[in-house]
């Protein structure tokens, strides 16, 4: 009997501890903020490069692709369903727009929204040529929408007061979604390093540490041939790269349960993608997972970076302070003379007020 | 359970912890969101009891489209096999007359433009990608199925899945074979006409397939020394396409400078 008490004990005492880490504060939030700017930047990169291809990427030139997109079930990509050139130019700016703001954290919560459904707008609307990457960035961009994002390194931090209109739930909401949509995301993330190492241990390949060969061989993933050559010709190189991703993404889980080991493994994995981004061609979707696997960096090491990215922008801000300002001179002349002006000649002429 | 801004403590019963229903609501979304996470792994997990257990279709339908992934979602994984995509074209140069173009090598004119490119535009992608799954599609058919895919059913695309089931394929690989065939068909449509003045009325297309030699020691063999596989199929029917996919197509491919 006293043993199911004990239980019973624990199994309460892990409840109030829970409900405690839940609604006490809001956790990670320097985490959070990096994990906004990372897929933003993702989103952006991603568009930026395909912009000059964008009509046989996802536009009418695209209609070669129609059989894979009729068995999409993304009820967004009717959004950009038969529109003109024109037209898809205009919303592939607009997205592009959004994540700009997101990177900025300018009405995040709007940006996050917009991103979100651009994003599969845009990406769904071809399947041939999508990206395992694309399932992270949305996965990213669905769990964010419960996080405050923006609390830090953002214009919305940077407003002297927030608006009304942002804080339409009660502060114990938004912290309970918040850490909510952490725990969310996070387990998101534990289960695809989880399914990626499993999968990779039990190939003969990773095993014998020679399994990234036949990929740096493949033609389509040799952007710099002497860069993967010099990875792949050494057997031990070779290995040791092999083991160390197997490691990684199979003990990524139980490396979180201590901080120095999940920091260890966290930074790690980002090395690995950083590496891999440039070697693979595939910066975008390594940006999304370094996002995510950020999370796990605890958060005054993020802390502290941003300290350190501020000390060594400050010059650079305080030297172009006058270019800045001059620049902001002229655009406000300009909407004065031009914008303000158009708009009281209209008030007077055709509202006659 | 304090809750920031809680002010209504007072009211417990004494000597009883008071259960916020906030703090309790709160934990029971946390619980959803884990819950969630469970039911993405047994999606992932490979086929097996558990799987049945919980419904394969319905787990499907949950995960599918928001939430889908797959086991190898981080990068690098362990890849081998290369793949290449040629297209050809007849163009109409008479009444009754038709020329027969040059093949050119989708695949390797899409590496020559992403090369020393560390993020290379999606379009680039599009041969190998083409490739890989007329690939799969092909293997699904069987040897009977890829026999019936070399015939010209140029604008009869009925007769190509008659021809198709009748040697044997099984539905869903004909249906998967002739959705990958009209990609390809309209892909290899535009991608020729970018470099013709004259009118594409018909396409064909080839794909190869080879697989990297194993590193063993000593051994210098590269991939570009295997030569690929090649499967070419028959003659199918052009697609037009809109002006603004065909000058689409000119602009991405440089080809009208």
């Amino acid at each position: 009997m006293s043993a199911l008490w004990r239980v019973r004990d624990a199994l309460g005492d892990a409840r109030r501890a829970a409900e405690r880490w839940l609604v006490g504060e809001r956790h990670a939030r320097h985490a959070v903020a990096a994990a906004r700017i990372l897929v933003g930047l993702s989103v952006v990169g991603l568009l930026v490069t395909n912009f000059s291809s964008r009509q046989v990427w996802v536009g009418d030139a695209s209609a070669w692709a129609e059989p894979a997109r009729a068995v999409s079930r993304f009820p967004e990509i009717t959004l950009l369903d038969g529109v003109s050139g024109d037209l898809l130019t205009a919303i592939y700016v607009l997205v592009l727009l959004a994540a700009i703001g997101l990177v900025l954290g300018w009405r995040a919560k709007a940006m996050n929204v917009l991103v979100l459904v651009g994003f599969i707008a845009v990406t769904a609307q071809n399947p041939v040529l999508g990206s395992l990457g694309d399932n992270l960035v949305r996965l990213a961009l669905l769990w964010m929408l419960l996080m405050r994002t923006s609390e830090v390194w953002s214009l919305d931090a940077a407003r002297p007061e927030p608006r009304e209109v942002d804080e339409v739930a009660p502060e114990w909401l938004r912290t309970g979604l918040h850490n909510v949509g952490l725990v969310g995301l996070g387990a998101q993330t534990v289960l695809a390093y989880l399914a990626g190492g499993l999968d990779k241990v039990s190939q003969r390949d990773w095993q014998q540490g020679t399994a990234l060969y036949t990929t740096l061989q493949l033609p389509e993933f040799r952007p710099f041939p002497w860069l993967s050559d010099l990875l792949s010709n050494g057997s031990v190189v070779l290995a040791l790269l092999t083991w160390t991703v197997l490691a990684v993404q199979l003990f990524f889980a139980p490396m979180l349960l201590r901080r120095w080991s999940r920091d260890l493994v966290s930074i790690l994995a980002i090395v690995l993608n950083v590496l891999f981004a440039v070697v693979l061609a595939t910066p975008w979707s390594s940006l999304a997972v370094i996002a995510v696997t950020g999370l796990f960096v605890s958060d005054d090491r993020w802390a502290a970076l941003g300290d350190r990215v501020a000390d060594l922008l400050w010059p650079l801000a305080d030297r172009t302070a006058d270019v800045r300002w001059a620049i902001a001179d002229r655009i406000a002349d300009w909407w004065y003379d031009h914008v303000l002006t158009l708009w009281d000649r209209v008030r007077v002429t055709v509202f006659r007020r | 359970m304090p809750v920031e801004g809680d002010e209504g403590g007072a009211t417990a019963h004494p000597g009883a912890p008071r259960r916020d229903w906030r703090a309790t609501g709160i934990l029971a979304l946390a619980v959803l969101a884990l819950v969630h996470s469970l039911l993405v792994a047994l999606w992932l997990a490979p086929s097996g009891p558990v799987r049945e257990a919980a419904g394969d279709s319905l787990l499907a339908s949950y995960v599918d489209p928001y939430f889908r992934q797959s086991w190898d979602l981080l990068e690098p994984s362990s890849q081998r096999v290369d793949e290449a995509l040629w297209v050809r074209a007849r163009v109409r140069v008479g009444e009754d007359d038709v020329r027969e173009t040059p093949w050119l090598d989708v695949t390797k004119a899409d590496l020559t433009r992403s090369h020393d490119d560390v993020s290379p535009a999606r379009v680039h992608l599009a041969g190998r990608r083409l490739a890989t799954n007329l690939n799969n599609a092909m293997f699904e058919l069987g040897a009977a199925g890829r026999r019936a895919a070399l015939g010209s059913f140029a604008g009869r695309p009925d007769e190509l899945r008659g021809a198709l089931l009748a040697s044997g394929a099984s539905a869903d690989a004909v249906e998967l074979y002739l959705d990958q065939d009209a990609m390809t068909t309209r892909f290899a449509s535009l991608y020729t006409q970018a470099y013709e003045q004259r009118r594409v009325v018909q396409v064909q297309y080839r794909v190869g397939r080879r697989v990297v030699p194993p590193r063993t020691d000593g051994s210098q063999e590269r991939i570009s020394s295997v030569p690929f596989d090649w499967f070419d199929a028959g003659w199918r029917r052009a697609v037009r396409g809109t002006t603004e996919a065909r000058e689409a197509f000119v602009s991405v491919l440089g080809a009208g400078t």
